[in-house]
């Protein structure tokens, strides 16, 4: 019962953002959103680039 | 434009490494039931560079990886990339309220026509060019004059009391003259110089006789009011008589 409702709640999470967003927080301190939840909805009207990487 | 780097959380020891000299957002996606929601979601992969336009679609998705083709920024992958992006941008329109409250009426605003008061700000778009600048004139017809208002012409009538039919008592109509339109009520008070209460040929006559005799001003034979008893008088009074 716990998997089927920790399942739900990504499939609604899923749902509420739509194709292409997200919502994470920037924790970029130099950053003028530093603290805030950015993703692509963050931004609207705007061109967006997105880089997905991370240093091993 | 927004520059977001999504990273994953397991490599958040070396961010300094993302935000140096940078001040971009960046983001760690999360480990979570199902591995990297964000990275998941997308499908990307490690140096995975996405681009959506100001609507929220994916327009270029590339793996900037091989240094030979994105290792130097003044390549052309970058400067056509550069390129792209700015065209992305001039796509994006104006900043404008569809939600604005507005009043319905064609409204001229910097030379164009809009539907509502709001001109652009409501996004509505432009329906066509203004026909005249505000407060222009055109007399060209003065019996139907047009005057300029909101970037549309706007015809003016003019009723005219002889064709409404309004009696000139007293007087009769003169002719308008060349730029009016209406003629206008002459009374016979102006012309009748033997004091008979009507203007015929007899007033003339004597008219002449004022003009010609060089005789003191009379008012009464000064039709056309200059102060000044010449023939311009005679004519004026002929055109009453006769009309």
């Amino acid at each position: 019962m716990r998997k089927i409702h920790i399942l739900i709640s990504i499939l609604c999470v899923s749902f509420v953002l739509g194709q292409n967003d997200y919502s994470l927080e920037d924790i970029n301190s130099s950053s003028e959103y530093y603290g805030e939840d950015v993703g692509t909805s963050y931004f609207p009207d705007q061109v967006t680039l997105h880089y997905f990487g991370h240093y091993n | 434009m927004k520059l977001i780097g999504v990273g994953k959380s397991q490599h958040m020891s070396t961010l300094g490494n993302w935000t140096n000299g940078n001040d971009a957002s960046v983001c760690a996606d999360q480990s979570g039931f199902a591995g990297y929601a964000t990275w998941n979601d997308w499908g990307a992969s490690q140096r995975d560079l996405y681009v959506l336009d100001h609507e929220g679609n994916e327009v270029f998705h590339e793996n900037i990886t091989s240094s030979t083709n994105w290792g130097n920024s003044s390549s052309s992958n970058w400067q056509e990339l550069r390129n792209f992006i700015e065209e992305l941008i001039s796509q994006i329109p104006a900043d404008c309220n569809p939600d604005l409250a507005c009043g319905e009426a064609i409204t001229c605003c910097d030379g164009l026509l809009y539907p509502t008061t709001c001109c652009s700000e409501n996004c509505d778009e432009s329906i066509g060019e203004c026909e005249c600048t505000e407060g222009e004139v055109n007399n060209d017809n003065p019996c139907n004059p047009m005057e300029c208002w909101e970037g549309q012409w706007i015809e003016i009538i003019i009723d005219c009391a002889e064709q409404m039919g309004v009696p000139c008592e007293g007087g009769a109509y003169v002719p308008p003259e060349e730029g009016e339109c209406c003629s206008e009520c002459v009374l016979f008070a102006s012309g009748d110089i033997n004091g008979d209460g009507v203007l015929n040929v007899l007033d003339i006559v004597a008219l002449v006789n004022l003009v010609l005799s060089g005789n003191s001003y009379n008012e009464v034979a000064d039709m056309n009011s200059d102060g000044i008893l010449n023939v311009l008088d005679v004519v004026l009074l002929v055109g009453i008589v006769l009309g």
